[in-house]
């Protein structure tokens, strides 16, 4: 399996995902992606994963544009295989570091005490403009982190939406496209119906992520659905049932 | 017959309203009068749509009920006719007959209630409960619009309320100082509001690419200093601030906030040597301190603990001539403890600020008093990268022409750009911008870690008995990884020896 996809390019913005994966994740088939998203001369960098894969991912950045100049790094929420790495870019970066501002408290345990080179984002989101451009943070919470945002990408039209999307074990994780999606819901399922909260938080996210026009989602583990696919994961995603919905289930007393 | 406890509770709830009860039915009028007389502290009675029109013109009732078909006048035209004068009176319509065509007129005229006769008195007393209650809604809510108008006009800041660019409402300090007769007046001359925020350094004015309402729009709730020139042509400071209003798409609030006072505007348009002779002046900063406190900006706090950056966001609560409190977290309070001092800064204020002189910590009310301040050009805040003090396991090895420098070095601080080396005495001709080379020995464990790299010497500092050297280097690959690797790990070490600090008294 190749470790680096191009998503989007254009003669000044270039998304990509790469799919490095630390020991621990190639176990349990996680399938992880992270992802770059370059505009000029500046970069954001999402989810760039545990302190396991940063000499990697640090190479594979390098490819397409100087460290140095990422601007941003973006955490959709504060699990380890997502922001586990913070140290470590926080040295190897001036980037500012843009989370949800439930998670900025214990970025001490992370190895980060400089709230200066956090922005904490509240609860609605925000928006990053540039030019006539615009990156849109869109609220996940409880989907499954209570903190947690997807971004919207309004040039590629790529929405990175973090732990939503993820199927583990996947067979079409292999090429990390998903063509036929009644072969990748079961997967989908299993995933989703133990991590996310509630139907209600899924139909809510779906209602803001259809504000915008979507041609790709891009989650954080597993496979890429680009266009008609992404369609039908917005359509399945709002029937979702979750822990809510699971309750009794779940306690079993 | 009615039930007294029902009769109380009615009374209690609307006593305080009027009504004006119209029925040409003589007796039913004087047996509900009575009835209504143990509800209202004061009921007016006629007997026909004219006189009841009249009664109301003169007392203004707060509720109206009113039968149908009555001499001279209806009660339907009579109730079109009173909702005329003031469509918030709650008008009830009675009559003998089902009739759907008179049941939608009343619809159409607005009225609260349509009640079938004979009415039921639990039905009644139901309507006029629902009439109590909405009554009173509507006086909380007139009472609530009512303070809010005068807050809005008789504050001291300039408030405007924005549809997107354009003026909808703008309190009266703002008329004034713009000398507008109205806000039809001032909405015109707001339409070139960008023209006219003047020029003035580090302030939000329209230039090179930069549109004040792009600004502002994509900063929601950040402050921006403004100059704007009065009607009269003087020259003010305004701190601007703008938010938006939830689910009103494109309306906004502005406010501006009137610190002309306090005399800073020379200090962010100051020449070089002027700002020199203003940085001194601790006047200055406590007119920086109270135009944040006065704001409610936002600004930081910035500790050093051995090199790790601790930054958190704090407020000024207080500022007189004996002392200045600044609200920030305990983490923040613990290393301004450590340090005996702290930096603070804001995107409103030109330079940062050194705050020494702490006179005391207050951990449970999260705050600290100090007595000292004072402006400064360099900061450790400007830092771009993170820079630690090593642990013992890290050694340095200089080649300078050739030759190992044979002093005992020892690292003060490392970043992943340079290093601070502290060496008892120079090699002669040693100076900054010449090359040299660098041996890192990290001892970790299960063998050590060597980066050898060029560097330039980049500044050098003599103190009494030694000097303080800082090279510059470009690391790259393996030896760019472990740097950062070491720095990452030193950055927890000392987390977690500062965390161990806050168990301490």
């Amino acid at each position: 399996m190749k470790n680096e996809t191009l998503l989007y390019e254009d003669e000044s913005h270039k998304c990509v995902m790469f799919s490095l994966e630390d020991e621990e994740h190639k176990e349990h088939s996680l399938s992880v992606n992270q992802f770059l998203i370059i505009q000029h001369e500046s970069a954001i960098l999402i989810d760039p994963g545990s302190g396991g894969i940063f000499g990697e991912l640090y190479d594979a950045v390098a490819r397409h544009i100087d460290p140095g100049k990422i601007k941003f790094i973006f955490f959709s929420h504060q699990d380890p295989d997502v922001a586990g790495a913070i140290a470590e870019w926080s040295v190897a970066t001036s980037a500012k570091l843009i989370m949800s501002q439930l998670w900025t408290r214990f970025m001490g345990h992370y190895g980060l005490m400089d709230m200066g080179r956090i922005i904490a984002l509240e609860d609605h989101g925000a928006r990053i403009k540039f030019e006539h451009d615009f990156l849109q943070f869109i609220p996940a919470h409880f989907l499954h982190s209570p903190g947690n945002f997807s971004l919207y990408d309004s040039r590629s039209k790529i929405l990175f939406s973090g732990d939503i999307g993820a199927a583990v074990l996947s067979p079409q994780n292999l090429n990390k496209n998903v063509d036929d999606f009644e072969e990748h819901r079961p997967f989908l399922e299993s995933f989703h119906g133990r991590y996310m909260a509630a139907n209600h938080f899924c139909r809510a996210w779906v209602k803001c992520v259809r504000k915008y026009e979507v041609a790709m989602i891009a989650p954080q583990h597993g496979s890429l659905f680009k266009e008609e696919m992404a369609h039908h994961f917005l359509e399945w995603f709002e029937k979702v049932e979750g822990g809510y919905e699971h309750c009794e289930e779940l306690y079993g007393c | 017959m009615v039930e007294p406890g029902v009769l109380k509770q009615l009374r209690t709830i609307l006593q305080s309203y009027s009504l004006l009860y119209v029925e040409d039915n003589v007796g039913l009028n004087t047996q509900v009068t009575a009835l209504f007389k143990k509800i209202f502290e004061t009921v007016y009675t006629a007997y026909d749509g004219e006189e009841g029109l009249a009664l109301f013109k003169e007392h203004h009732p707060s509720i109206v009920i009113t039968d149908i078909e009555m001499p001279k006048m209806d009660g339907l035209v009579m109730s079109k006719a009173i909702m005329q004068i003031d469509p918030e009176v709650k008008v009830i319509v009675t009559t003998a007959h089902d009739d759907p065509d008179l049941l939608h007129q009343a619809i159409r005229i607005g009225v609260f209630d349509y009640l079938v006769k004979p009415m039921r008195v639990e039905t009644l007393a139901k309507t006029l409960a629902r009439c109590a209650h909405i009554l009173k809604e509507e006086l909380h809510r007139k009472i609530f619009n009512a303070n809010l108008h005068s807050i809005f006009n008789y504050q001291n800041s300039l408030t405007l309320l924005l549809q997107g660019q354009k003026v909808v409402m703008a309190n009266q300090p703002c008329l004034e100082f713009f000398g507008a007769e109205s806000v039809d007046v001032l909405r015109k001359n707001f339409e070139s509001f960008g023209s006219m925020l003047l020029k003035h350094n580090s302030f939000l004015y329209n230039h090179d690419g930069y549109e004040w309402f792009s600004e502002i729009t994509g900063n929601l709730g950040k402050l921006f200093n403004v100059k704007i020139a009065a009607a009269d042509g003087d020259h003010h400071h305004f701190i601007l601030r703008y938010q938006s209003i939830p689910d009103r798409d494109g309306y906004g609030v502005l406010t501006l906030n009137d610190v002309t006072e306090l005399g800073l505007l020379k200090l962010y348009d100051a020449t070089a040597v002027e700002q020199e002779r203003l940085l001194q002046d601790e006047k200055m900063v406590y007119g920086l301190l109270e135009m944040a406190m006065q704001n409610g900006a936002k600004i930081r706090a910035h500790n050093l603990y051995k090199g790790l950056s601790i930054t958190n966001d704090a407020l000024i609560t207080s500022v007189n001539h004996q002392e200045a409190t600044l609200q920030t977290p305990y983490v923040q309070l613990k290393a301004i403890q450590f340090e005996e001092e702290f930096y603070l800064t804001s995107e409103l204020f030109p330079v940062t600020i050194l705050c020494t002189g702490i006179i005391r910590i207050d951990f449970d009310a999260q705050r600290v008093f100090f007595n000292h301040y004072r402006m400064v050009q360099t900061s450790p805040t400007r830092r771009a990268a993170i820079r630690v003090t090593p642990d013992s396991s890290l050694s340095a090895t200089l080649l300078y022409e050739g030759h190992k420098y044979d002093a005992e070095i020892s690292v003060m601080d490392i970043s992943i750009n340079a290093v601070r080396l502290l060496l008892p005495s120079l090699p002669a001709g040693f100076e900054p911008k010449q090359s040299v080379v660098l041996d890192m020995v990290f001892d970790t464990p299960p063998r050590p870690t060597i980066i050898n790299t060029p560097a330039e010497v980049f500044r050098i500092k003599e103190n009494q008995r030694s000097y303080e050297v800082v090279c510059r280097y470009d690391l790259h690959g393996q030896a760019q990884k472990n740097l950062i690797d070491y720095i990452a790990k030193q950055q927890m070490v000392l987390i977690r020896e500062f965390k161990g600090m806050q168990y301490e008294k």
